[in-house]
């Protein structure tokens, strides 16, 4: 059980490049469009949007720099972000405060299908 | 496609360490995003908006965290403590920051306000289709004064000749004239003479109703039926839809009324064109003006030039078209009418331009004068905190860190100033327009668009950068002294220079504006004490409506216009009573036509403009005119006898230059059998001249007919009371309908009104003046006196010393005194230099002073120069009163 590194709820953009990343290192085009896949083509991060987010999730640990081993055939351009312990603990504790809310709505039926 | 540049060009926006590490990825998103709106509808703006907007939303973000993640360096705690800290501190010292606040506030305000009327004066389109290519014509006689008369019919039928030149020429002309409105009563309206195509050149159709229609009239005919604006439709008529198609009686007529035009419908035409902003009634002029009145110089033309005819080549053409009416008409050639092209924006706002530039100037010098306030405040707040920035740099901050605190802070100021200033320019805005003089009637509200935003936006950030700059030269002072403790006099002296420098600037930019304003000031007072040739106090005046329908001839004219005199003439109280068919100062139509001795040869005739008015033979006595050469006009000088005239002395002089005008003959023009008529007239007096056009306006020169000669349809009564005219009202509307019970009197209003509606832009001007000059004054006083006391307290040890050594205290006072006395001579020295620079942008705002005039310039100097003593007066007498010993040890 992780213990909770935060108790504030972490922004959309953050929570979205942190679960994108949730599973393997990616590059930044990559992370997009994981994004777009998870939210059915519903959210299409835009460049200062998504480089603003990594920036401001790299200054607070959240993300690190990886480099892939096989660097040397990769497009130069790419550079590719790792969550860290710190992340991980960040999105497990969001998604389980997204969880109780959604019992919370399925509790009280606002939610189709219960 | 314009989204790489502008993708680069957002980009740049960002902080460098930030594009320098996401920049390569940073195009492949781009691309991607481009391929997922390939083949949808406007992908390209679709891209660029996205992009706009993704920078927009996330930059904030992006240098907070950049800013942030620098000064994690030099101590704990982020952006937003500091921030807090910051409006602490500022809390803390409210002086400092309500100074620099309220500095700020009133400059952008100022300009603020300023700009929306500037922009909406002078900026913004008139409100017409296609505004770029509607030009005026005037006629022009380079031999006389007038550089502006209207057309005749012949002259505008040539014009329409000329299709490479205009796609369309159409004219207006105006007079007043009476409707019986829906209540019965009969109400005084300006009325407007159009050509029918008018309101289509200018692209307008009416709110209700229909346009003139071309069917069925013969070219020389003039369509039927009337348009009436907004006002005279809801005031007069009740908004009563049914009236189009029915009739109003006009000045005695029933006549249909066809339309009733847009409420925001105004004519843009320059003011001293004589046509009211807001006729209440358009009636229809013929199709082909070319057999109406050809000699008669009344039409106001406007045309829309094609697309393809620049501003050379409409004067070219035109010109050429006035050759050939000239040498087309004879009656023209007589004068020499000579025709010019201007576009007609420009030449509706001329009047107004050179003042609202003026007032935009002054503000914006005040503006600048205000961040100098500002900067010096930072300055000096800066330099007092070295304490508590020797403590943050000892627990670890960076000098980075510390310029980054006193930017923010000085940021906080300037920026809350400017949000302040923009909204009291808002608020400013609508007060300054509801204080517009008359000349600017023909705008009726000062809407905010994107450019008064643009340019509000434009001095938050200039206010922001000229205060970021003055803190980073406090900081740069205040870091030396941390860092190198010998240098602390070093740098200290830095920033007293720039100080100085920044407070003599203030001295001269304080400087301009007094001298502006005063200058002002005194045209109003020259204005005030001016010979308008009469007296307006004690005047009542109304208009008499006495239509041709109802006076047909002009003996039925003269013989009412006698008896309402005669009748006003005995009620108790009234001194003397004449009638004028053009009241001075007054903004209806003018009568202008030529007046040349008999004998002048054609091509000189041009050079005899004069304006006409026919007058009652009391009108002379009534105004207080006084007679130079001659007689007044009497009763006998009716329809039966010998035409008779009176002039001006400028208008005599110009005709008759040796002097001998009385008994000569001039070859005129009067109203007589219902048209105007060619007259010979024998010169029978010559009176000093009247001011007629306004009290800054010398007279250009006047013939005056005796009504009964030249019985116009339209009067205005000129009361000379014995006490207050407001109080002979009643009794005057009671003596006109015992003269004619169907008569009213309209316009019933004292002539002071009009002589103060004359003047008021140029009171206006002054009025505005002076506030901000007298708002300089104190900012640069307060900009004095804080340089000074900072020298002062900083020279204590120094001037401990001076005392130590056997200095007298009378030469510390008048140490203290010279430096506060240099920095405003300076400043002095340097605003009279811009004064004499700018002094030419105020010649034409100016009466009866030169912009350079000695004695203002001085005596502001003056002025300015006891300011810096006042001034410096207090931190000297601290001086003065240093106790020598305390000053050594404190060093």
């Amino acid at each position: 059980m992780p213990t909770r590194p935060t108790t504030h709820p972490i922004a959309g953009t953050t929570f979205y490049v942190l679960l994108a990343l949730a599973d393997k290192p990616r590059y930044g085009l990559e992370i997009a469009e994981e994004v777009e896949a998870r939210t059915s083509g519903e959210v299409r991060l835009g460049p200062g949007t998504l480089y603003g987010a990594i920036q401001k999730m790299l200054g607070s640990g959240l993300l690190e720099d990886w480099t892939p081993p096989d660097a040397a055939q990769d497009d130069p351009r790419r550079r590719y972000y790792r969550i860290t312990r710190k992340g991980r603990d960040a999105v497990a504790s969001e998604a389980s405060r997204l969880e109780q809310l959604v019992e919370a709505a399925r509790a009280k039926r606002v939610l189709p299908g219960t | 496609m314009g989204s790489p540049l502008l993708a680069r060009a957002l980009l740049l926006l960002y902080p460098g360490a930030f594009r320098r590490r996401f920049e390569p990825e940073w195009w492949e998103l781009v691309e991607w995003h481009r391929r997922g709106l390939a083949g949808v509808p406007f992908s390209g703006t679709r891209l660029a908006l996205l992009l706009l907007f993704d920078t927009l939303r996330t930059l904030p973000g992006v240098y907070a965290s950049a800013m942030s993640a620098r000064l994690r360096g030099g101590s704990s705690g982020g952006w937003g403590r500091e921030a807090r800290h910051a409006v602490h501190a500022l809390v803390r010292h409210p002086v400092f920051t309500l100074a620099a606040v309220l500095s700020v506030a009133v400059g952008v305000g100022a300009n603020v306000a300023t700009f929306s009327v500037v922009n909406t004066v002078l900026l913004r389109p008139l409100p017409y289709e296609d505004p770029e290519r509607l030009a005026i014509v005037w006629n022009e006689f380079p031999s006389s004064e007038r550089t502006r008369l209207p057309l005749t019919g012949p002259q505008v039928q040539v014009l329409r000749e000329e299709p490479d030149l205009f796609e369309r020429v159409e004219a207006i002309w105006s007079m007043s004239g009476s409707v019986v409105a829906r209540d019965g009563r009969t109400a005084q309206v300006s009325l407007a003479f159009a050509t029918p195509g008018l309101f289509d050149l200018l692209g307008v159709s009416p709110a209700l109703g229909r346009d003139w229609a071309r069917d069925g009239v013969g070219d020389g005919e003039a369509p039927d039926g009337v348009m009436i604006s907004d006002e005279l439709w809801r005031g007069r008529f009740g908004g009563d839809r049914s009236l189009v198609g029915s009739t109003i009686d006009m000045d005695g007529w029933v006549v249909p009324v066809i339309g009733v035009l847009p409420p925001d419908f105004v004519l843009h035409l320059p003011e001293d064109g004589s046509i009211p902003p807001r006729p209440d009634v358009y009636l229809a002029l013929p199709w082909d003006l070319s057999s109406l009145q050809p000699g008669q110089r009344y039409l106001r033309v406007v045309g829309k030039l094609r697309p393809d005819v620049d501003r050379a080549r409409a004067a070219a053409g035109v010109a050429a078209a006035g050759e050939r009416a000239l040498a087309t008409y004879p009656e023209l050639q007589r004068a020499g009418d000579r025709l010019s092209v201007h576009p007609l924006h420009g030449d509706a706002v001329r009047a107004a331009r050179p003042a609202l530039l003026a007032l935009l100037g002054a503000v914006v010098l005040f503006l600048l004068l205000a961040s100098a306030n500002v900067a010096s405040l930072i300055l000096a707040r800066t330099l007092s905190r070295t304490r508590e920035m020797a403590i943050r740099s000892a627990i670890g901050a960076t000098p980075g860190r510390l310029a980054g605190l006193v930017v923010l802070e000085s940021l906080m100021v300037s920026g809350a100033g400017a949000l302040l200033g923009a909204w009291l320019g808002f608020l400013g805005a609508s007060a300054l327009w509801s204080l517009r003089p008359t000349g600017l009637a023909r705008v009726s509200s000062v809407p905010f668009d994107a450019r008064v935003l643009v340019f509000a936006l434009a001095l938050l950030i200039l206010t922001s950068v000229a205060s970021t700059l003055a803190s980073l030269i406090a900081v740069r002072a205040l870091a030396r002294s941390l860092g190198v403790r010998g240098a602390g006099a070093t740098s200290s002296r830095t920033a007293r220079r720039a100080r100085e420098i920044v407070t003599a600037g203030q001295v001269a930019a304080g400087l301009v504006l007094v001298v502006g304003s005063a200058l002002m000031i005194r045209s109003v007072a020259t204005l005030g004490r001016e010979s308008i040739g009469f007296d307006p106090s004690s005047r009542l005046t109304f208009k008499l409506p006495i239509t041709e329908s109802r006076f047909s001839t002009d003996g039925e004219r003269a013989r009412v216009a006698a008896e309402v005199e005669r009748r006003v003439s005995e009620i108790p109280g009234v001194r003397a009573v004449g009638a004028t068919s053009h009241l001075p100062f007054a903004p209806w139509a003018n009568w202008a036509q030529g007046a040349p001795p008999v004998g002048t040869p054609a091509e000189e005739r041009g050079a005899y403009f004069a304006d006409l008015r026919a007058v009652t033979p009391d009108f002379f006595s009534a105004v207080g005119a006084s007679l130079v050469a001659g007689r007044f006009f009497e009763d006998s000088d009716d329809t039966e006898s010998e035409p008779v005239v009176i002039m001006d002395e400028t208008m005599a002089s110009r005709a008759f230059p040796g002097g001998d005008a009385v008994g000569r003959r001039v070859d005129t023009t009067r109203y007589f059998g219902g048209q105007f008529t060619p007259a010979v007239a024998t010169v029978v007096g010559v009176i000093r001249d009247i001011r007629d056009r306004g009290p800054s306006e010398p007279s250009t020169g006047q013939v005056f007919w005796p009504f009964a000669q030249s019985a116009r349809w339209e009067l205005t009564f000129f009361v000379r009371a014995a006490g207050d005219p407001a109080a002979l009202a009643t009794e005057v509307e009671r003596a006109v309908r015992a003269a004619d019970p169907e008569l009213a009197p309209a316009n019933l209003s004292p002539m002071d009104d009009y002589v103060a509606g004359a003047t008021a832009f140029t009171r206006f001007l002054a009025l505005v003046g002076t506030w901000f000059s007298a708002l300089a004054l104190l900012v640069a006083a307060i900009g004095l006196y804080g340089v000074v006391a900072f020298v002062t307290i900083q020279r204590t040890h120094e001037l401990g010393m001076r005392l130590v050594l056997g200095a007298s205290r009378r030469d510390l006072l008048a140490r203290v005194l010279a430096h506060g006395l240099r920095v405003g001579a300076i400043g002095v020295g340097v605003g009279l230099a811009g004064t004499v620079v700018l002094a030419r942008f105020l010649s034409g705002l100016v009466y009866g002073v030169s912009p350079y005039d000695p004695a203002t310039l001085a005596g502001v100097a003056l002025l300015l120069m006891a300011v810096a003593v006042v001034a410096s007066l207090a931190p000297a007498r601290r001086a003065m009163r240093a106790d020598p010993l305390s000053a050594v040890r404190e060093a």
